[in-house]
C-alpha cells in the first residue's frame, strides 16, 4: 500500500447535478486510483455524484503523513463496483413504459386495419 | 496501524457505508442490481422484446406495402380516390380519417422502433437476454 494522505477533509455542499451511472463508476474509479497513488502532498477528495434524487458520497479524510491502507483500496474498489452494477426505478419503469405504449400503438393501428373488407367492398 | 492511521481507515470506512446505505434507502431511487425486484421487472420486459419487435415489423410492412395490398397507405389513397369518384362519401369519408390516423401513426411506428433498438441495447448492458 503506497498511497499517502496529507490534508484535512473538504466536501460540497452545493445540490449536486444529475450524473449517470457510469459518470459515477469514472468518478469513483479515479479516486481509488488517488486511494493507491497519491504523493505525500495532498489528497483530500470528496466525489459527490447523483441520478437524480439521489447522492452518493465518497471522503477520504487524513491527518498528515497518514498511509492508507489496502484494506481501504479494497473498500473503494468494492464500492466502484456495486455502483456499476446499479439498476434505477426510473430506468425500469422507463422500458416497461415505452413497451406498452408500443402495444398500444399497435393495438391501435390494428384496429384501423380490422374489417376493411367490410367498408372497402367496393 | 497507528492510531492516525486506524482513524483515517475508519473515517474513509463510515463515509462510504453511509454513501452507500444513502443510494440503497433512497426513495424511489438507486437500488442495488441484485435486489430482485427491478431485476425482475426488467428481465420481464427484455423478454417482451421480440414480440413487439416482430409486430412493429408486420406492421410497418403492411402500411408501406404497395397501392395492390390492401391496408397499405397507398392502398388505402386509392380506395378513398375509388369511394368518391363512385359516389360513396360515407365509405370514403371512414377511410380518410383510417387514413391520417394511420399515416400519423407510421411516424410514430419509427420513434418507438428507436426506442425498442435502445431497450435492446440496455438489455444487453445489463446482461439481461431479449
Amino acid at each position: 500500500m503506497v498511497g499517502v494522505i496529507a490534508a484535512s477533509s473538504c466536501s460540497d455542499t452545493t445540490a449536486p447535478p444529475a450524473v449517470s451511472p457510469a459518470a459515477t463508476l469514472a468518478t469513483l474509479a479515479t479516486l481509488a486510483t488517488l486511494a493507491t497513488t497519491a504523493t505525500p502532498a495532498t489528497l483530500a477528495t470528496t466525489a459527490t455524484t447523483a441520478t437524480p434524487a439521489t447522492t452518493v458520497t465518497v471522503t477520504v479524510a487524513a491527518t498528515p503523513a497518514t498511509t492508507v491502507p489496502s484494506s481501504v483500496t479494497s473498500l473503494v474498489d468494492a464500492v466502484v463496483t456495486t455502483l456499476g452494477d446499479l439498476l434505477t426505478e426510473a430506468e425500469v419503469a422507463e422500458v416497461e413504459q415505452a413497451l406498452d405504449e408500443l402495444d398500444l400503438l399497435l393495438g391501435e393501428i390494428d384496429a384501423d386495419l380490422a374489417d376493411l373488407a367490410d367498408v372497402t367492398d367496393l | 496501524m497507528s492510531r492516525v492511521l486506524r482513524g483515517a481507515s475508519v473515517a474513509l470506512a463510515v463515509a462510504l457505508a453511509v454513501g452507500v446505505s444513502a443510494v440503497g434507502a433512497s426513495a424511489g431511487g438507486v437500488v442495488r442490481a441484485a435486489d430482485g425486484d427491478l431485476r425482475v421487472r426488467l428481465e420481464a420486459a427484455c423478454a417482451r422484446i421480440p414480440a413487439a419487435d416482430q409486430r412493429i415489423s408486420v406492421a410497418i410492412a403492411r402500411l408501406d406495402a404497395p397501392v395492390d395490398e390492401r391496408g397499405s397507405l397507398a392502398w388505402f389513397e386509392a380506395a378513398i380516390e375509388r369511394a368518391t369518384t363512385t359516389g360513396r362519401p360515407h365509405i370514403a369519408a371512414d377511410l380518410e380519417r383510417r387514413f391520417e390516423r394511420l399515416t400519423d401513426r407510421r411516424a410514430v411506428l419509427d420513434v418507438r422502433l428507436g426506442q425498442l433498438e435502445r431497450i435492446v441495447d440496455l438489455c444487453a448492458e445489463r446482461g439481461v437476454p431479449t
